[in-house]
């Protein structure tokens, strides 16, 4: 076992430069430093040394436990602190992180059964399905589908083969999670980009046909994919997955969705960069084409200075010099540290909002994303269309922009008030 | 053991109707005919790995005994018991000589 240093090293780079990569006036809780230096699939020696040095200054169980479970990150943590330092963990802690990683691999390989049902019936019928998250990008990432862990199953398909998806979808006894009429079905195909069925026995499936409810934010699908799609072969399945480039634009758009909430979905990031050899240009020039740069240095500032991922300096950088950028890592950072996890109906509007418009590239973009927030129904609120001329028209589409300003009101209202990032703290 | 000459001639390997995870030195296993998991602990999880391709009882005996402490003769019967238990499981199928047989 290699000796302890005489000092503890403070971050992945264990130099001068990492209190600013971690960010200056954070408070980080060992919890939260011994979970992030966990956070790399294969652990160096000098990964190593961090955890044993963190796990000697001292960790509240229950609190690591916790934040391992939400930022699912159970596979992780399990693999390393087993392999390194099960001298330094309590035996108790040892059997919850297991018991939960196979319970984990369990649920990976019931739901990955049912989806490769699925894609072998999408295929029959000649309906091109690319699965997307879930059990491929573990297996993809990882090399196992016990290191993720998800409840749903994500397959893009082409807005055109919708209809015959939900029709297979059906035979196979999922139905609609918001039952609608078929007007409310093709409101729902032209103004979002989802669908989620369900089914007694699980799992979920969330059937795409875009990426994004607004046209015009990241406007992708099928069609622009398909000729970058690659091959992937999965429990003996031929499989047609992203392509890198495209998995990590997708994974950057989806964290920076969710306000970076999860730390596995990081983790993700930092695996694809140092697994794969990346065309930075076509990334950052399909970035600009999809309104996504500053999602995607959002996604390369968070995953080089928290997990240490090469992306390029240049990069890296670029992301930094952008005050959209720094303000909201700087914001994820701040969040990580404080173990605050938000479950989607905790989540403050207005500081979603404000993430999501900060990242937009123009004004243009901006407008685009605040008035389809405001006009877009959401899945559940089809169920009663109204006849509007020559179309139909969700009946809460009416009260929608009230619906908002309602949110907006109850969170202010509320005390939620998204955190000021320029407010210092002392570490 | 029955006939154990003909026992560690016998090929094995994993049969296709099922899936399997590792476990960081365990496996669990998805039976996807019966929708039955199966869980093997490490040198379980060790005969699961080497069963992903056909090979010999002797083969995959061999490489425990590389692994692990144990007699020859020990990890031979142990090692027949395992497979037999799979094989009632439906997770593996020998091939070109007989399996391990009633015990």
């Amino acid at each position: 076992m290699p000796a302890l240093p005489t000092t503890i090293p403070s971050g992945p780079s264990f130099g001068v430069a990492a209190e600013s990569r971690f960010g200056s006036g954070i408070v980080w809780p060992p919890e939260t430093q011994l979970l992030l230096a966990c956070s790399k699939l294969e652990l160096e020696d000098l990964g190593a040394t961090r955890v044993r040095a963190l796990l000697q200054q001292g960790i509240e169980w229950n609190r690591f436990l916790r934040l391992t479970v939400l930022h699912c990150m159970t596979a992780f943590v399990y693999r390393h602190l087993e392999s390194v330092a099960s001298d330094l963990v309590p035996k108790p802690a040892i059997q919850f992180l297991r018991d939960r990683f196979v319970q984990d691999g369990a649920a990976g390989l019931r739901n990955t059964a049912q989806l490769l049902k699925l894609l072998d019936l999408f295929r029959e019928q000649n309906i091109l399905a690319v699965p997307y998250k879930g059990p491929v990008l573990a297996a993809a990432l990882y090399g196992n589908v016990a290191f993720r862990r998800y409840n749903d199953l994500d397959i893009l398909v082409s807005r055109t083969d919708v209809p015959r998806a939900r029709e297979l979808l059906g035979k196979e006894d999922f139905v609609p999670l918001h039952p609608t009429t078929p007007a409310g079905r093709e409101f729902l195909l032209q103004k979002r980009h989802s669908e989620i069925f369900i089914r007694d026995q699980g799992p979920i499936v969330e059937l795409h046909w875009a990426f994004a409810k607004q046209r015009g934010i990241f406007p992708l699908d099928l069609d622009m994919l398909r000729p970058r799609l690659r091959e992937m072969t999965l429990f003996g399945t031929p499989l047609l997955i992203f392509g890198p480039e495209d998995e990590l634009l997708i994974l950057c758009a989806h964290g920076a969705n969710h306000l970076w909430s999860r730390l596995e979905w990081l983790c993700g990031i930092a695996e694809l960069i140092r697994n794969n050899p990346l065309n930075w240009s076509q990334i950052m020039r399909q970035a600009g084409e999809l309104n996504s740069e500053k999602a995607v240095l959002l996604g390369l500032v968070l995953a080089a200075d928290l997990l240490d991922a090469p992306a390029p300096e240049d990069l890296i950088a670029q992301g930094r010099r952008s005050k959209d950028v720094s303000w909201a890592a700087n914001l994820v950072k701040r969040k990580f540290a404080s173990g605050q996890i938000e479950r989607p109906d905790e989540r403050s509007s207005i500081e979603r909002d404000l993430f999501r418009l900060r990242l937009q590239s123009t004004n243009g973009a901006r407008m685009s994303y605040l008035f389809h927030r405001i006009t877009t129904p959401g899945r559940d609120d089809t169920r009663i269309m109204l006849p509007v001329g020559k179309r139909f028209v969700p009946l809460p589409a009416l009260f929608r922009p009230f619906q908002i300003l309602g949110k907006f009101a109850a969170d202010i209202l509320g005390g939620h008030k998204g955190p000021d990032p320029d407010h210092k703290e002392r570490s | 053991m029955k006939n154990g000459s003909v026992a560690l001639h016998a090929e094995v390997v994993a049969t296709r109707k099922q899936i399997s995870c590792d476990l960081e030195g365990e496996a669990v296993i998805l039976h996807l005919g019966e929708g039955v998991y199966y869980g093997l602990n490490e040198v379980g999880a060790k005969v699961w790995m080497l069963v992903q391709i056909p090979r010999t009882v002797s083969e995959i005996r061999d490489a425990l005994l590389r692994d692990y402490d144990v007699t020859p003769d020990d990890c031979t019967r142990d090692l027949l018991d395992l497979l037999q238990q799979l094989m009632e499981w439906n997770l593996v199928e020998f091939r070109n000589g007989r399996g391990p047989g009633p015990s």
